[in-house]
């Protein structure tokens, strides 16, 4: 801003010496010119004096102009007679001039001229006087020194108290970001806004400070699961331990079977138990933002039923896969087969036995939905929001699970863009899932 | 087998050094990747059980190295990371076989067999209850008694026996057993199968796949 100012300045100065400089050139000149022409009229008949004075006249000007240090502008004068050319610099245009008054001329050396012509109808002479144009004058760079100099010289007086306005005035600003950038990870107590002064700050102030809560919000959060997740794991290694320790001591072969089998459901507790940690840190937000692959939906749901499909058989229940509508779909394969593998698991592991698992693909109003409907409890109502909360386990519900599978599938399904509805089948008991997936060509517009 | 276990944790590799032993494999157990390169030179290996996760190395270049070296011998990985990502790229780096810590012993022996049967190129004898599927001579019998098979049928009965208890897609079924036929012959050769071997052996997972219960 202070340059814009400064250079405006400058411009003026310039432009206004150039407009005064030439209006005294000027008159300058026509004082010059009318002198020198009664002169020469004199004189018309002496050729050699008139050239001799006009030469002396010019040689002053020259002692002078180098005396100023170059800044008035070198003088030229033509003397005519007639047509011919008495005296003068043929540099400037050799025809006699027909008009008297100011004018503008380019010598051959491309330098401008102001003239000024006084001409004598009776007698037939003429004198141009010329002067550089003040516009070579000024931008002559001993010139143009003169000029800066003032103002190169106050620049500091408006920038010091320029820069020390703003220094003041930035400082609870400056106070805010070092107290930001000081916080170290462990300290989200919030910025105290009194200490910032301006108002204007306030809403930056309250702004971290509601970031800064919800930073400590969610950290408690993950310190709750973190505690949760490793509790969590006591259970099943408890297991393992009892009918490890029981398995080392005298037991009868009954009991020993007993605790072998204990001991493997123990050992497959925890492996289901870790797998699922390691799933949902997966699908989490922490992660970075998911890759797509274009990916044809029953195919990719055909994989993950066929992965599943041997368990569904030991416990005599029926899977099935029916399909309307192929559909194509951008997924991040990982995660989404962690969500349908989660919901799979679910079904089969609660429906109740001999009873079918079925699963549809179909489409509704333009939209490609696959459908899980299981014969097992359901999930009533009231619990249908809750049960996607880390560790939630339903109430009566006697399992073995993590009570991290709906979880799991609540982030693969926010990560994949698909809608997850938990609901009651209409033709009976059971819980009915259903998906409703981005296609590929909406999710890539 | 000779086989060679290259394990840095000294409780899982005593173990299953154990396990492998008791099975009346032979087996060098090496805990750091130096001691592997040495380890792996000797030319009576059958087969390598290898850790992804060593301390002084990276497992993966082990698997590279041995498979720049010697393309053929069986290599089943071991490892703690159970990503789809991690999997594929050890198969795509030439593991025959891939198992995720923690696993059983059994399934490590079964894996391990499964492989160098494959490696050998050996034809294999498969059970299914009373059914006996033998590769070599193409022949099948129930109890005892022979059933005349067409090739295609005989194709998909050995790639499910293969595979007993996993269901197999109808796109994989196809691909594996009946490269050459198109459109509706699965299901024709199926229920001509089916028909010869008796009901109740393959077993059709609706709208998924096929699969023979183990």
């Amino acid at each position: 801003m202070l340059l814009v100012i400064w250079a405006g300045v400058f411009a003026l100065t310039v432009y206004s010496s150039l407009h005064q400089g030439t209006l005294e050139v000027t008159r300058d000149l026509r004082g010059t010119a009318q002198e020198l022409l009664t002169g020469a009229i004199e004189l018309a008949d002496r050729p050699q004096a008139i050239r001799r004075i006009v030469a002396a006249i010019e040689r002053q000007s020259e002692e002078l102009y180098r005396e100023s240090g170059g800044f008035t502008g070198r003088n030229r004068i033509q003397v005519w007679n007639g047509g011919a050319l008495v005296y003068g610099d043929p540099g400037l245009p050799s025809q006699r001039p027909q008009h008297s008054g100011p004018g503008a001329v380019v010598a051959a050396d491309q330098v401008d001229w102001v003239t000024f012509t006084a001409l004598d109808g009776e007698q037939g002479m003429a004198v141009r006087a010329a002067i550089e144009h003040p516009r070579a004058v000024i931008m002559r760079p001993s010139n143009l020194a003169y000029l800066l100099l003032p103002l190169v010289l106050c620049l500091p007086f408006l920038l010091l108290p320029a820069w020390l306005l703003t220094r003041a005035a930035l400082k609870p600003l400056h106070i805010l970001s070092g107290d930001i950038a000081g916080r170290d990870d462990s300290r989200l107590q919030p910025l105290p806004p009194e200490r910032y002064r301006y108002r204007e700050l306030l809403p930056i102030v309250r702004s971290v400070n509601q970031l800064m809560a919800r930073l400590d919000a969610r950290l408690a959060r993950e310190q709750a699961f973190f505690n949760d997740a490793a509790h969590e794991l006591k259970t099943p290694l408890a297991v393992i331990q009892a009918n490890a320790e029981a398995l080392a001591g005298q037991l009868p072969p009954p009991r020993q079977e007993q605790a072998r089998h204990g001991l493997r459901a123990g050992i497959e507790r925890a492996v289901h138990a870790i797998h699922q940690l390691l799933a949902l840190g997966r699908t989490g937000t922490d992660q970075a933002a998911p890759v797509f692959e274009r990916t044809g939906l029953a195919a990719f749901t055909r994989q993950r039923m066929a992965f599943h499909a041997p368990r569904a058989l030991e416990r005599d229940i029926e899977l099935e896969f029916d399909v309307d509508d192929e559909g194509e779909v951008l997924l991040e394969i990982e995660t989404a087969a962690a969500m349908l593998d989660n919901l799979l698991d679910n079904a089969i592991k609660y429906s109740t036995a001999h009873a079918p698992v079925r699963v549809r693909q179909y489409r509704l109003a333009g939209r490609l939905c696959m459908s899980i409907r299981d014969h097992g409890p359901g999930i009533p109502a009231a619990f249908r929001e809750r049960v996607f909360e880390r560790f939630f386990r339903m109430p009566g519900i006697e399992a073995s699970g993590s009570g991290l599978g709906l979880a799991i599938v609540e982030q693969a399904a926010r990560r994949n863009g698909i809608g997850v509805t938990l609901g009651a089948p209409p033709d009976g008991p059971g819980l009915l899932v259903i998906l409703a997936f981005e296609e590929a060509e909406r999710h890539a517009a | 087998m000779n086989l060679c276990l290259i394990e840095d944790d000294a409780e899982l590799g005593a173990a299953v050094c154990a396990a492998l032993s008791d099975a009346d494999h032979r087996v060098v157990w090496v805990r750091r990747v130096q001691q592997a390169r040495a380890a792996l030179d000797d030319d009576a290996l059958d087969g390598v059980v290898l850790d992804l996760g060593l301390p002084d190395g990276n497992g993966f270049e082990v698997l590279r190295d041995l498979r720049a070296r010697r393309k053929q011998i069986p290599v089943v990985v071991i490892t703690a990371r159970d990503a789809l990502a991690d999997r594929i790229r050890g198969l795509d780096l030439g593991a025959d076989d891939y198992l995720v810590k923690p696993f059983e012993a059994a399934e490590l022996l079964a894996r391990l067999r499964a492989v160098a049967r494959r490696a050998a190129g050996a034809a294999a004898a498969w059970q299914v209850r009373d059914l006996t599927i033998d590769e070599q001579r193409h022949e099948v019998t129930r109890a005892g008694e022979c059933i005349a098979l067409s090739k295609s049928e005989f194709a998909l009965l050995r790639t499910l026996a293969r595979h007993s208890g996993r269901v197999l897609t109808r796109i994989e079924l196809e691909s594996r057993a009946l490269p050459d036929n198109e459109g509706a012959a699965l299901d024709v050769h199926l229920s001509n199968l089916r028909r010869k071997i008796g009901p109740g052996y393959i077993r059709t997972i609706r709208g998924v796949g096929y699969v023979i219960e183990r």
